[in-house]
């Protein structure tokens, strides 16, 4: 397996004459304050900062897949994290690490401006990336942020519900990640794959 | 002979008379040398004059010292000297003087000397006559010459050594000191040019004259010949002792000298003579050898049909109770010494001296018969040879764990959880996907 890692050399390019700016040979980049962007997240609605973010993230997820083509499937953590860190990275939303919770992923982000609008749209950008590079339908919920670190979950769609059941239960991350591998659907599921 | 001749060879004879009774004496430098002539060589005697030599002029002849040295051997006195002293005429000198004159001189003087030589031919007395006429012209004046024969002080002719002794005491007239001979070409014929030359010459005829001294110098002396004082010579200087080399005297096989001391043996000691009867090594009389009737070859290996066992232990069954016994009932074995303590004793029960308690124990043990619990009787040999009876009533039983029915393995191992390690992000990502998924 071919491993192409993240080469962020000659990503930005600013056309001073003729204003304007490009971003991985994506040209039409337009450099905004975080507290801009966060003000007017905050001021959209849900939806609207979903497809803001999934618009962002469609992107960033295409070129991913460009850069690791068909071997993206055998990608490694490592690899695949170089890669959607390095796009997080150059939007300036932030430094991208992954945790291993058993058969849970947590990505966590650090450096993200405290706005749940932010964060909103980082979510979607993230689903949308995945979705885009990997064709998996998932979905990206926000288990805590200490410390700076924001700690996002992937899971299915049919998980977000019991998720934000615990959160709305007062659950810790932790205790919603124990509950996620104690569930007896899943024990059940596994013991029926085992056997 | 003329009467001239004849008047001197007189005078002469007066004179060697009149030195047989003087002492003889030796005289350094340019002092005369009597020398004690020999048969075996001519001995030379130089007849320097004490005064200086005043040399002729040269126009006039030349005349150069013959030297006639005559021993005179009387029967009173064994060896006597006579000095003869004859002026003869040189051919050089007559070459540069008056020819005629010349010859005519010289021809009477070697008539002369003949002729006295001839009178004084006496049965008693013999002269020896060595003439050192020299047959070269001198290119040199006479000075020169003078100074070139002057350095002929004979050394002394002792040992090569020097000592540093006194000057010895003055020798008796009869000891007289044989000098070297010198040749008498290298003493006369040769004339140096100048000082300087004659200087050297006579530093090298000094040298020539010391140059056999020297080759005798250089051998090396005996160290048991030596007999002068014991001093360290400086290096080089003389003839060095030379010490044998360190090695063991060869000793001839037949060699039957003084046998060696005691002190080059070392003390002896001579060992005491053994007490008692001499040690005799006897055979056990009890396995006697026995005498091979046949030889080795045909010899036959036949086992022994019995063996002599020593006494076994006998386990005499006990009559009384536990706690007493009797000397019959120890076990006797080899120890037959009265301090050997006996060995401990085997004690047995006998069914009819058992108390009642132990037949309670026994009901019980055949009470336990039923319980799933296995009782088995013990084999009688476990207690030796002379156990009990078999039919005994009260027999001691050992009661054994029955065996375990394993329906279940013992040993249960619990493996650890294989732990979750995705290959790829993919992966992963669809573990996490799947959680909380019906």
């Amino acid at each position: 397996m071919s491993e192409s890692t993240f080469d962020p050399a000659q990503a930005l390019k600013i056309d001073l004459s003729r204003g304007q700016l490009s971003l991985m040979g994506s040209s039409g980049r337009v450099l905004v304050p975080t507290e801009s962007l966060a003000e007017l997240l905050a001021a959209s609605t849900n939806e609207a900062i979903s497809a803001f973010g999934a618009g962002i993230g469609t992107d960033i997820g295409r070129r991913i897949l460009e850069r690791l083509g068909s071997a993206i499937e055998r990608a490694t953590i490592e690899l695949y994290l170089e890669h959607l860190g390095g796009e997080l990275a150059l939007s300036g939303l932030g430094s991208l690490s992954v945790e291993r919770w058993g058969k849970a992923l947590v990505l966590c982000l650090e450096g993200l401006g405290d706005s749940a609008g932010l964060e909103s749209m980082v979510m979607s950008l993230i689903e949308a990336a995945i979705q885009r590079s990997l064709s998996r339908d998932v979905v990206v919920l926000r288990l805590a942020k200490t410390d700076g670190l924001l700690r996002l979950i992937v899971s299915g769609r049919h998980a977000k519900f019991q998720i934000e059941q615990w959160q709305a239960a007062g659950l810790s991350y932790g205790q919603i990640l124990t509950n996620l591998h104690q569930n007896p659907l899943v024990e059940a599921s596994s013991t029926r794959g085992e056997s | 002979m003329n009467l001239q001749s004849i008047e001197r060879l007189q005078n002469l004879l007066g004179r060697i008379q009149q030195n047989v009774k003087l002492p003889r004496t030796r005289t350094g430098g340019l002092g005369a040398f009597i020398v004690t002539p020999t048969s075996a060589a001519p001995a030379l005697t130089l007849a320097q004059p004490a005064a200086p030599v005043v040399l002729p002029e040269p126009e006039n002849v030349l005349l150069e010292q013959t030297k006639v040295s005559a021993a005179i051997a009387a029967k009173s006195a064994p060896e006597e000297e006579i000095q003869v002293d004859v002026e003869v005429p040189s051919l050089e000198a007559l070459d540069a003087g008056d020819d005629g004159a010349a010859l005519e001189n010289a021809a009477l003087e070697n008539a002369a000397l003949e002729n006295a030589i001839e009178d004084v031919d006496l049965e008693d007395i013999a002269v020896e006559v060595v003439s050192a006429v020299t047959t070269e012209a001198p290119s040199e004046p006479a000075l020169e010459r003078q100074v070139a024969v002057m350095p002929f002080s004979v050394p002394p002719a002792l040992d090569e050594l020097t000592f540093s002794e006194p000057p010895p005491a003055p020798e008796p007239p009869a000891a007289v000191v044989e000098p070297r001979p010198i040749p008498v070409a290298q003493v006369v014929s040769e004339a140096p040019g100048s000082i300087d030359a004659a200087l050297l010459a006579a530093t090298e005829a000094h040298a020539a004259a010391a140059e056999p001294a020297d080759a005798e110098r250089a051998e090396a002396v005996p160290a048991e010949s030596y007999r002068g004082p014991a001093f360290t010579p400086p290096p080089e200087s003389g003839p060095q002792l030379t010490v044998p080399p360190m090695a063991a005297p060869a000793v001839p096989a037949d060699y039957r000298g003084p046998a060696p001391t005691i002190e080059q043996l070392g003390e002896l000691i001579e060992l005491e003579q053994t007490l008692g009867p001499p040690l005799e090594l006897a055979q056990p009389a009890s396995e006697p050898v026995p005498a091979l009737a046949k030889p080795p070859e045909e010899l036959e290996f036949v086992p022994r049909a019995s063996v002599p066992s020593r006494p076994l232990e006998a386990r005499e069954p006990m009559q009384t109770l536990v706690g007493g016994f009797t000397e019959e009932e120890v076990v006797t074995g080899d120890a037959t010494g009265p301090e050997t303590p006996p060995p401990p004793a085997r004690v047995f029960l006998r069914p009819a001296e058992v108390p009642a308690a132990v037949d309670v124990v026994a009901q019980q043990l055949e009470s336990r018969q039923s319980t799933p619990t296995s009782v088995t009787t013990t084999d009688e040999s476990a207690f030796g040879e002379e156990s009990p009876t078999a039919s005994s009533e009260l027999a001691p039983e050992l009661v054994a764990r029955p065996p375990v029915a394993l329906a279940r393995p013992v040993v249960d191992v619990i493996s650890a959880a294989r732990a979750y390690r995705p290959a790829s992000f993919l992966e992963l990502l669809d573990a996490s996907v799947g959680l909380l998924k019906k």
